[in-house]
């Protein structure tokens, strides 16, 4: 029967974790994607997975889980682009793209310098959600709970700073203050997401869903819940392609992504033009 | 007020009563939307001061209520009347995006107050431009503010949508609002508000229309192209040999 197919990869400890990681994954990833899309912070969340390089280099070498190693890196990239958005004279798109490059180029010759790091580039680039470990499982839902959490209290915030950010400040709302916690908050969940999108197509899966929901619904906040809906479809679909098909789950979820939002535009077109 | 070191407005002395409608016109440039921002405590100003209430503009916060122009929103994200209203009582520790049933009566209130209520969960971006002010106007009473500035909420909107929105500003008005607002539109302005003005780079002229709106005036506003607007009327097309 097929439905085998869909519960007999579960018989595995790994792909019980492995579900959970990109169940988190698929909701946090287009739940923040949400404001990107309609931010253009598009350059940054792919600058901030980018840069995060330096910190998964440095966390490998001296033998502690990427996440404890690329998080204080990640906040602290994601303060100093905060920063250049709104201080920068070279405009902020070069100065993303030149930090950006450069820690990403800065990562790779950490890597190549110690050779002894047992790792693959490929997966580290591209992402592997068959080898999380039960640490990496805790890490994934505990920052996905904070991650969470805090999108859902500061809401309002988020909403009023992204939608009018001179009324926000003239209504008295400490602007910067909610701005960088948006940025930490983006970063963290790219470097949760690292270990199953990888590096490269982190943005992938930040973006397509949300553009995806973005096309269906008509208010922000219904985007956000179905932009996650999306992204939990696409990472499962992903899930089952590198298990059955030994493909990377980044590329899969990726793809699976990009299937949804053209599923779901082709409909809209044919549902508008029916009407 | 000054940015870097051009002196972009000068010489603005005025004192407005409580409970005022005025018309803020001049020429694009002429500082309109810059002694806005200063009356908001967002820029700095170079010499003199200003006084909300008696207080300085920072400290004036949430006295005042501004409704910007269009292009300074994100109309990328899809927002309801409801969202934009209940923006006005969002503060720094409103969490969670429930409205409590407090919150839920003073966003009513506010768009009732601008004829609106009815539309309360349709998206702003689907309501007409006029229909837009008013939402944002509703945002300031939400807020509480007690002077509101309004940067030309004429621009794109029709003349019924605008008389609607001056119907909805005298209301305010006579509930005790006081109202500023930026507009381009010379030839109301005497119906419209009970005093105007007028600036380009400095204060040219500040009282009731029908008083301040001399030729001399509008030459100091406009320059060479002052008759296209105080002589605009049918058959006379600000020429003065035309009779």
């Amino acid at each position: 029967m097929w439905i085998e197919y869909i519960y007999e990869p579960f018989s595995y400890s790994f792909m019980i974790r492995s579900l959970i990681v990109a169940v988190s994954v698929g909701v946090i990833l287009p739940l923040l994607g949400s404001y990107v899309i309609n931010r253009n912070l598009g350059f940054m969340g792919d600058a901030m997975a980018h840069a995060s390089l330096p910190g998964l280099a440095f966390g490998l070498l001296i033998g502690v889980s990427i996440f404890i190693a690329a998080i204080p890196a990640a906040i602290i990239i994601a303060l100093v682009l905060g920063y250049l958005i709104n201080r920068s004279k070279i405009g902020e798109d070069t100065a993303i793209g030149i930090i950006f490059s450069s820690l990403f180029a800065l990562g790779f010759i950490m890597l190549s310098i110690y050779d002894h790091i047992l790792l693959s580039v490929e997966d580290l680039l591209l992402g592997q959600i068959l080898a999380v470990s039960r640490f990496d499982v805790w890490a994934t839902l505990i920052l996905s709970a904070i991650i969470i959490i805090t999108t859902l209290i500061l809401y309002k915030q988020f909403l009023f700073i992204s939608f009018d950010p001179k009324g926000a400040k003239i209504s008295g709302l400490n602007v910067r203050l909610f701005d960088n916690i948006f940025l930490v908050v983006l970063s963290l969940s790219i470097i949760s997401s690292i270990q199953s999108v990888g590096i490269i197509l982190v943005l992938s899966m930040l973006i397509t869903p949300a553009a995806a929901a973005k096309l269906t619904t008509k208010t922000f906040s219904a985007a956000m819940v179905t932009g996650s809906a999306f992204g939990v479809i696409a990472s499962l679909s992903g899930l089952y392609l590198s298990y059955y098909l030994d493909f990377p789950s980044g590329p899969s979820m990726a793809l699976a992504a990009t299937s949804i939002f053209i599923i779901v535009w082709i409909a809209k077109r044919t549902f508008r033009y029916a009407n | 007020m000054q940015l870097g070191n051009e002196l972009i407005l000068d010489d603005v002395s005025f004192s407005i009563n409580e409970g005022s409608l005025v018309g803020v016109v001049g020429p694009n440039g002429g500082g309109k939307t810059t002694l806005f921002n200063a009356m908001l405590g967002l820029v700095p100003i170079a010499h003199g001061s200003i006084k909300i209430n008696g207080v300085d503009p920072k400290k004036a916060k949430g006295l005042i209520g501004y409704v910007p122009q269009r292009e300074e929103f994100n109309w990328k994200f899809h927002v309801t009347a409801r969202q934009v209203v209940q923006m006005g009582i969002t503060k720094n520790k409103s969490f969670f995006s429930l409205t409590s049933k407090q919150d839920q009566g003073i966003i009513e209130k506010s768009l009732s107050k601008v004829a609106l209520l009815e539309r309360i969960d349709d998206r702003v971006e689907d309501l007409s431009e006029g229909q837009r002010q008013r939402v944002f106007l509703a945002r300031t009473l939400a807020q509480g503010a007690k002077i509101l500035l309004l940067d030309e909420a004429f621009s794109g909107v029709d003349i019924g949508s605008q008389e609607t929105l001056v119907d909805v500003l005298r209301n305010l008005k006579n509930d005790g609002k006081t109202i500023l607002m930026a507009t381009h539109d010379l030839n109301t302005v005497s119906e419209r508000f009970d005093e105007v003005l007028c600036l380009n780079r400095h204060c040219c002229a500040y009282g009731e229309p029908g008083k301040v709106l001399t030729r001399e005036v509008m030459v100091e506003l406009y320059g060479s192209h002052s008759s296209m607007f105080k002589d605009h009327t049918l058959g006379k097309h600000g020429h003065n040999d035309v009779d």
